[in-house]
């Protein structure tokens, strides 16, 4: 039986406030040291309270958890850990039933080695379709332009199976084989295990991995034309039977490469802006916003039904992939003193900490995540500023338990420390006794209550998700202003990215004679004239203001910028 | 028989129960003087925190040259002291308390341990000072050797610390008299394996330093040819 | 430091029978083959002169000089005239406790070699204070393009960004004193619990408002002994400044601009054309440097100044360039994390070494075809290159945090 989705705009995505978790690490309910389904349900008020519209869950298959979860053993099932396929479904109810859509992991470029899928092609035949579910090749020279995307722990793409008698493919962990998507067969059962999950009334699915689906000789074998055939049909097959869903690429691409990803509309609808997201960091540090300005002027315009996918921090490092080198230097140097942190190529680092732990940093940066066009994807425990553990191994360190309360285990699970799946954060300034939903929750200044008041204000305004932007270039480059821009909607954004307070003049002569109206406590600026508007913004402050043209005996109404084109 | 057996039970019991209630109020001195010396160390805890800080006794600590210490041990000097204080006085009550607790084995226990704790202290003592002097001596090589444009500048830096370390671990073993003779050796070689290890580092590094040196003196000599003056 | 109730009887007996002199000529260092003879010249001007030098050994014979009058005073290390390693701040208590005793009207200090002493020299230390009320002298050394170089780079135009003066040798060891300028370098500093003169004096007279002048002299600024390695002087030298730093900081925060020093005579620049000089080895010191001391670096750079570092190793001898305001970038932030005991201190500044070698290659490679004039040139953009980068260092100053570009 095919279960609807919650949402019923084709564009709800445009407008939702993503969060992204992992079911393990967010409540554990039966006292195992493992987060599950029920517990997630149990905590599911928390997450509405909180405003977010669309939960994100890292995946959840039964998997030998050597990449944790992304090496799938089985498509179409629940992991125990977390529970049964009925909790899932109970899970997923208890979510829509709070107007809130599910996004699900779709790990296509790779399954674990323990999938039965590369346990029979090891063995088959070569030449057969079983076989040919995977790739192999007698050397390991093949593909040689491809790059290694895991440089810490692997040293060719290529690893020798014994069984097989042969090397096969792997763009990840040499425990993460390929699947080969010039077999037929091989989209068929990728289409099999989307339609399951999709019948289910999952609304939304993340494609990790995309650009790496099809390998050609002579290429990188990254977004190739092939590539997105295999996404178009994907597209094309979950539009004729099922409404209102879609599909999030996960492609650490320049941006020009992942509008491609976009199609004319139908490939995917939503992709990650992976070389925004570092630039966020570098022009805070570097106090200017030109890295900002500039990845943005670079980005090409996408079709009208698509949405960039915009965040600060998720389960991966921040990568540093889609920066020059010497601003990966400056990034290593500026976030990254103790070579601990470094993994990959990246930065492996939650916000708070990379913040120093800063308020006002970290709300400057979130208040850029809610005004940037996009769809804001926010990480699980950043609303409260949690820290993370750098002696933890791969990427494990921002992936420990939820903070709940100052309770043993910090209130996650009740099982004895030693059998937690990670250990909870417990240094003086991050530890769960400082930091915890409980002790923020009751407390109005605390970053849960801000975070929670900035969801609420970004969702009153559509202008946010589905606004163009332009910006303002003032003399002083440590400010960031800009204008989103939407059907008679305008807003004005101003950022100050540094330590200090600092003086601007916007240029806003189109909107003579409107009225800036601040918009957190909806507080009357004097009207905008034909000289440059001068504003004075404390150290990490930032504005926004609604513009409204008021004539006398009306009240205030938005405006347009004269002369302006929207969405 | 079963009168016997009932006897020889009811016999048991007795002695049994009597031993209990002979060991209860040592049980019991045990609990209260580990409860009295947690209260004292909480107290002079409290009393030494406040005190530390009036004199600024983390400011004074990086004037001493040891800044790092929060860094490596990210505790602040008070805090530790604080800490070794408080603890110090709980194993001293833990301690008193065994005694009350049996008082003819574990009085012996205690006489050794309290014995031993000079030896333990000073061991201490000595690994803390050891491991400051290590970190401290080798930056002052490394950062020597580097002005001096001395190639092997690192390992260098890294022989100096590793001397000094081996050194004051061997120090405090003794102290501890841990090991003995086979310490004493296993020193030794280490040691010396070290300097000489050294001493090539050195021998073949300052070839060209010497060489330097010698073509320095040479060019002083040479009146029309000028040179860089610092100062 | 001896006091001078502590000089011994019959040194302070002669200073009774002396009673008062017009000017007093302090030497730190002394032999007994020193000629002295042109002092004659001071006391044709009917100034009553007296020279007092360093004595641990037997009183020395001078022959009579009419109006000049000798005392040997007993030195803080007998050493110190025997050619030993001295001070390289110069030493100057003694000198002016006897000048304060005997109420001169102005008095001179010389820490150079005796020998480099002459009448019209020391008349120049002497005569602005005697005659324009100035109460500081600083000699104006013979400046090279090639020499005095710490000097070029650090202490003249961080005096001027920071203290608002424009002075050529801020930390001269010769200077004329006036009554009231050596009363206050007598006395204990409260905050340092150290007397006035052994702080950095230039900056004890600019902070007091003490009149300050300059004047030439045809010779070359002194040198240290040669058993001193450069890495100990520039970490003394800028402990001296970092130090004054923390000190007079309610002082500089506040400076804004700078203005000359008035100076007499005529600068004297010595061309420097014919000189060959190899850097390849400045070089390897630094990039030494950068492989090994940067974690200790990492402490004191920001990352921005960090970067720039990294790009600086890669760049070929010829084209060896190091920016006016990434050098002014690293004293600053040196001069910052000395202040914030990043570390220790001595070893801070000395893991600073590489990094002014570093400058003195690309400084060398670029003035190797300039003249005397360009020369004046160069420094002068350096120093604007410290001006405009004060408030770079006052904001952070104020505002220590590791957030930094």
């Amino acid at each position: 039986m095919k279960l609807p989705g919650s949402a019923q705009d084709p564009l709800w995505f445009k407008d939702a406030i993503i969060y992204e978790l992992h079911v393990r690490a967010f409540f554990d309910s039966n006292n195992d040291g493992i987060g599950d389904f029920q517990g997630l349900t149990q905590r599911l008020d928390y997450l509405q309270d909180l405003g977010v519209t669309c939960l994100w869950l890292l995946p959840f298959f039964p998997s030998p958890l050597r990449d944790d979860g992304y090496d799938i053993s089985d498509y179409l099932n629940v992991h125990p850990d977390y529970g049964t396929l009925d909790d899932f479904r109970a899970f997923l109810d208890a979510a829509h039933e709070r107007k809130m859509q599910v996004m699900i992991e779709l790990v296509i470029n790779h399954t674990s080695d323990q999938h039965p899928w590369f346990q029979r092609a090891r063995l088959a035949p070569e030449g057969s379709k079983e076989r040919e579910f995977y790739v192999w090749s007698n050397s390991n020279e093949k593909y040689s332009q491809a790059r290694i995307i895991f440089t810490d722990t692997e040293k060719s793409n290529w690893t020798w199976d014994p069984a097989a008698k042969a090397y096969y493919w792997h763009r990840f962990f040499s425990h993460q084989p390929d699947l080969n998507f010039d077999n037929p067969l091989v989209l068929e059962e990728v289409q099999k295990a989307m339609n399951y999950w999709l019948d289910q009334g999952v609304d939304a699915l993340r494609l990790d991995a995309i650009p790496y689906l099809i390998e050609r000789d002579g290429t990188n074998c990254e977004n190739l034309p092939d590539t997105h055939l295999i996404v178009k049909e994907i597209r094309r097959a979950m539009d004729e039977n099922h409404a209102n869903r879609m599909i999030l690429a996960e492609a650490n691409q320049w941006p020009n490469d992942v509008r491609a990803y976009f199609g004319d509309g139908d490939e995917c609808h939503m992709a990650f802006h992976f070389p925004l997201m570092p630039r966020i960091f570098m022009a805070l540090r570097l106090e200017d916003r030109l890295p900002v300005t500039d990845i943005i002027a670079q980005t090409p315009p996408i079709p009208e039904n698509c949405q960039w996918g915009i965040f600060l921090r998720n389960h991966d490092e921040l990568t540093l992939e889609m920066v020059t080198d010497d601003e990966r230097d400056y990034m290593y140097l500026a976030y990254s003193a103790d070579p601990r942190m470094r993994v990959n190529v990246g930065i492996r680092r939650r916000l708070a900490p990379l913040m120093e732990n800063n308020r006002r940093r970290i709300e400057l940066l979130n208040s850029l995540l809610f005004s940037f066009p996009g769809t804001p994807i926010l990480y699980y425990g950043d609303e409260i500023g949690m820290g993370d553990n750098i002696y933890l191994g791969d990427r494990n360190g921002v992936r420990t338990p939820m903070q709940w309360n100052a309770d043993r285990n910090a209130g996650f699970s009740r099982a004895i420390p030693a059998k937690l799946f990670n250990p909870v954060i417990m240094d003086p300034i991050y530890g769960y006794n400082a930091i915890n939903v409980e002790a923020q929750d009751g407390d109005p200044s605390s970053l849960l209550s801000w975070m929670r008041n900035m969801i609420a204000l970004r969702k009153i305004f559509q202008v946010f998700g589905r606004g163009t932007i332009k910006f303002l270039n003032p003399a002083n480059t440590k400010i960031l202003a800009y204008l989103r821009l939407w059907k008679g909607e305008a807003i004005l954004c101003v950022a100050n990215l540094s330590r200090f307070p600092q003086p601007v003049a916007l240029c806003l002569e189109n909107f003579a004679g409107a009225k800036p109206i601040e918009m957190m406590g909806y507080v009357e600026f004097p009207p905008i004239g034909s000289q440059p508007y001068p504003l004075s913004l404390g150290a990490y402050e930032f504005l926004w203001f609604e513009l409204h043209q008021s004539k006398e005996g009306e009240a205030g109404t938005p405006i347009s910028e004269k002369g302006a084109k929207y969405a | 028989m079963w009168q016997q057996v009932s006897q020889a039970l009811d016999q048991s019991v007795t002695r049994v129960v009597t031993r209990i209630a002979l060991l209860l109020p040592g049980f019991v001195a045990l609990l209260v003087a580990l409860l009295v010396s947690w209260l004292a160390a909480w107290a002079v805890g409290f009393v030494l925190r406040r005190f530390l800080r009036s004199l600024e006794f983390d400011r004074k600590v990086a004037r001493w040259g040891l800044p790092e210490l929060r860094s490596e041990t990210g505790r602040s000097p008070t805090d530790i002291a604080v800490r070794v204080v408080c603890w110090a006085i709980v194993i001293i009550g833990f301690l008193v308390g065994m005694t009350a607790f049996e008082a003819t084995l574990t009085s012996r226990i205690v006489s050794q341990m309290f014995a031993y704790f000079p030896n333990l202290i000073a061991a201490i003592f000595v690994l803390l000072v050891g491991a400051a002097a290590a970190r401290f001596f080798s930056r002052s090589v490394l950062i020597g050797a580097v002005n001096l444009n001395v190639q092997y500048a690192h390992l260098l830096s890294l022989g100096v610390k590793w001397l000094i370390l081996v050194l004051t671990g061997a120090m405090a073993l003794n102290h501890l008299e841990i090991g003995g003779k086979i310490v004493d050796e296993a020193f030794a070689i280490l040691f010396g394996g070290i300097v000489l290890t050294l001493a090539l580092a050195v021998g073949l590094g300052a070839r060209d330093l010497v060489r330097r040196s010698l073509e320095r003196q040479a060019d002083r000599a040479t009146e029309d040819v000028e040179t860089l003056r610092h100062f | 430091m001896p006091e001078l109730e502590s000089f011994p009887q019959e040194v302070k007996d002669q200073l009774t029978s002396v009673g008062s002199a017009d000017v007093v000529i302090g030497f730190t260092s002394f032999k007994a083959t020193d000629d002295l003879s042109w002092a004659a010249g001071l006391a044709q001007d009917g100034l009553n002169v007296l020279i007092a030098y360093p004595g641990g050994g037997d009183v020395i014979e001078f022959q009579p000089i009419a109006g000049v009058q000798f005392l040997h005073y007993p030195a803080s290390t007998p050493e110190r005239y025997l050619n030993a390693p001295k001070n390289i701040f110069g030493s100057f208590q003694e000198v002016l406790q006897i000048a304060q005793r005997l109420a001169s009207k102005s008095c001179c200090v010389w820490n150079s070699a005796p020998q480099l002493a002459s009448a019209d020299i020391i008349e120049s230390l002497i005569k602005p204070v005697l005659d324009q009320n100035f109460d500081l002298v600083i000699p104006g050394y013979t400046t090279a393009k090639f020499g005095a170089l710490i000097n070029s780079g650090i202490i003249c135009p961080l005096t001027r960004a920071l203290y608002g003066r424009r002075i050529e040798f801020p930390m001269a060891v010769d200077l004329g004193f006036s009554p009231q300028l050596l009363n206050r370098l007598i006395q204990v500093d409260p905050n340092t619990r150290v007397p006035r003169s052994s702080q950095w004096i230039t900056t004890e007279a600019i902070c007091a408002g003490m009149q300050i002048c300059q004047t030439a002299l045809l010779m070359e600024p002194p040198r240290p002994p040669d058993s001193s390695d450069l890495s100990s002087i520039l970490a003394a030298v800028l402990g001296r400044i970092f130090s004054d730093l923390e000190r007079n900081a309610a002082f500089w925060q506040r400076s804004k601009g700078s203005r000359s020093a008035p100076a007499f005579g005529e600068p004297y620049t010595k061309e420097q054309d014919e000189v060959a000089v190899d850097v390849t080895h400045l070089i390897e010191t630094f990039q030494l440097g950068y492989r090994n001391l940067s974690e200790i670096w990492g402490l004191a750079l920001s990352p921005a100044t960090f970067l720039e570092l990294k790009k600086l190793t890669k760049s070929s001898t010829a084209a060896f360039r190091m920016g006016d305001d990434l050098w002014v970038r690293i004293v600053y932030e040196f001069a910052l994390a000395h202040r914030q005991r990043a570390m220790n201190r001595d070893h801070l500044l000395r893991s600073m070494t590489p990094l002014y070698l570093s400058w003195v290659a690309s400084y060398t490679l670029q003035m190797l075809d300039v003249s005397a004039d360009g020369f004046h040139h160069r420094l002068e953009q350096l120093a604007l290159a410290y001006e405009n980068q004060k408030p770079y260092l006052l904001s952070r100053w104020r505002w220590p945090d590791r957030f930094n570009p």
